[in-house]
């Protein structure tokens, strides 16, 4: 858990005061730390509110009580702290979601390509998932682009105001689909092909 | 087997054992494999096409913010440089509309638990004025006249009630929880509250040792001090606490305390001089302003699950191992020789996760942790 905050009486401004966020700008190193430390449970409370009580939560308080901390100098108007750390937490939130599952997919590398027995090659590949990606339903691209952008399937179903079940029913029927029509699609080059 | 490739769609959002099952099955099923390899450079296609029309992700949010005047110069310039190519990327792929609402989304939020930490407290309007006009009437009779004074004794009940509303609430801020989350208290202790749960927490220049849940459910870790006990007011008791973990559940009539470890006392408002203490692993409850009813056993784990954390007051360690086993969804090994020891008194966080629960019981029990191939732990001496 994050740290509560201070009793006022041991200060005589609150460290969010605009005048209090004008001394931690001009070098008054107390004044920033409280200043942070004010912040620091805040930016926690909406990190845990947007994705969880998980442990990623305490990377981005720390890199966003950083965004704050190089940032501070450059706010032109201290009343508007508030913006200014909404900002930077948002900007992390969405830097999370874009490196979200760049560890776990290394386990199985959706980068490298199947197993090409047809010898279709790689620009065929390539053209046939567009035209796959064409049968797909508009609801059910969004929600392969919502996952690659990455969101996890209760945050997608939360987004899609639906449920995680029928958010995996259509990723599931995405799936089946697309595997008919690339089936389909290979066969059919394997046909026209005349090294075959 | 169809409902097996069905699966492979999901194949990122399994448990580890899942995936090794589907593993397995796909080393003897070439097509299948074929079949997961297209889905997964499909999926990859679609992130090159995301990252090759907005590299810059961070426009997506000063174009959600741009209509609410929190974007400075730079930030502006920014979103004006990059518009053309943002328009065309949302118009060509609908989830980047999604999360613009998204942002929206994450903004409300932020601002909700800014105004939660540092707003002066908000008194809720509770009054409504649409009364009908007063109206001029005859001579009236003894019964008419009973009425009135009856309805003069309400309206002055009320407003002392408000009256009353008004001062308790003073330097409190309250919190209404959306859903499952975290609280900091003031003094440095913690709560989870559940979703639909009310929590008062005093503001600055109030006594610090204090809280009130008015509504639902709260997971609360208080620090110790035993000199200046933490008090949690509920609507129809009191609950002291030396420094300790327990659970309360508030309904409209009823106080439930389920205590998991330490020292609480849980007193009637009716008669706050006669509290029962609990000890671990008991449970005590308030109805309506009744006496507490006498400390009985509790299943603490069960009554305190909706946390997600795990909870042992007193078991042997091979049953604690298959807890774990079961919550975390891995393997959970014991040696021989620590399988009949007593652990007790234990809670697991579940964010702190599944490494930290078996180095923890390792410590404890003076034996070490060795990770098993394919996900999991052995603890052995």
């Amino acid at each position: 858990m994050g740290g509560g905050y201070t009793p006022a009486s041991l200060y005589a401004m609150h460290p969010l005061d605009p005048q209090a966020v004008i001394r931690a700008q001009k070098g008054d190193e107390a004044e920033r730390g409280r200043l942070l430390a004010a912040i620091e449970p805040i930016v926690r409370s909406f990190f845990r509110a947007r994705i969880g009580r998980v442990p990623d939560v305490d990377d981005l308080v720390q890199n966003t009580l950083v965004r704050v901390h190089r940032g501070l100098e450059a706010l032109e108007n201290p009343e508007r702290l508030k913006a200014f750390s909404m900002k930077a937490a948002l900007f992390e939130l969405q830097d999370f979601y874009r490196g979200r599952y760049s560890a776990r997919e290394s386990l199985y590398d959706p980068d490298i390509p199947p197993s090409d027995p047809a010898g279709v090659g790689s620009a065929g590949l390539r053209l046939d998932l567009e035209r796959a990606m064409d049968v797909l339903t508009p609801h059910a691209r969004r929600i392969i682009e919502l996952r690659e952008l990455g969101f996890a399937y209760a945050e997608i179903a939360e987004t899609l105001e639906t449920t995680e079940a029928a958010v995996k029913m259509q990723v599931k029927r995405a799936f089946e689909r697309l595997r008919e029509v690339l089936t389909a699609l290979v066969l059919a080059i394997l046909a026209m092909s005349p090294s075959i | 087997m169809s409902q097996s490739f069905d699966i492979l769609a999901l194949y990122d959002s399994l448990t580890p054992k899942e995936r090794a099952e589907l593993d397995r099955a796909m080393e003897e099923n070439p097509t299948m494999a074929d079949a997961f390899g297209r889905w997964n450079s499909l999926r990859a296609e679609v992130r090159r096409e995301l990252a090759a029309d907005l590299p810059d992700r961070a426009l997506l949010v000063l174009y959600a913010l741009a209509d609410d005047d929190v974007l400075d110069a730079d930030e502006q310039a920014r979103l004006r440089a990059g518009s053309a190519n943002l328009a065309v990327a949302m118009d060509r792929h609908p989830g980047l509309v999604d999360v613009v609402q998204r942002i929206h989304g994450d903004r409300e939020a932020f601002e909700d638990v800014w105004a939660a930490h540092t707003a002066p407290n908000r008194q809720e309007k509770a009054l409504s004025e649409d009364r009908p006009p007063l109206r001029l009437v005859g001579p009236q009779s003894p019964a008419r006249w009973v009425w009135r004074i009856a309805a003069l004794v309400t309206v002055v009940l009320g407003s002392a009630l408000l009256v009353h509303i008004a001062m308790r609430d003073a330097g409190f801020e309250t919190i209404r929880a959306s859903e499952l989350m975290a609280v900091d208290l003031p003094d440095g202790s913690s709560v989870q509250l559940a979703e639909g749960s009310v929590l008062m927490i005093p503001q600055e220049g109030r006594p610090l040792r204090q809280a009130r849940l008015m509504r639902g459910r709260g997971l609360f870790d208080i620090l110790r001090d035993e000199a200046n006990p933490f008090k949690i007011e509920t609507p129809n008791a009191d609950i002291i606490v030396l420094g300790t973990t327990f659970g309360v559940e508030v309904t409209d009539i009823e106080t439930e305390v389920v205590l998991a470890s330490g020292i609480v006392e849980l007193a009637s408002h009716a008669d706050r001089d006669a509290p029962v203490r609990l000890e671990p692993g008991q449970r005590s409850r308030v109805l309506s302003l009744d006496p507490p009813s006498e400390p009985a056993l509790a299943d603490v784990n069960a009554e305190l699950s909706w946390s997600g954390d795990l909870f042992i007051r007193a078991e042997r360690m091979a049953r604690v191992a298959e807890y774990l086993s079961e919550a975390f969804d891995l393997p959970v090994e014991v040696g021989q020789d620590l399988a009949n020891e007593m652990v007790s008194g234990t809670r697991f966080e579940r964010e702190a996760g599944l490494e930290a629960a078996v180095q923890e019981l390792a410590l404890s029990l003076g034996a070490e942790v060795v990770s098993l191939e394919g996900g999991g732990f052995r603890i052995a001496r």
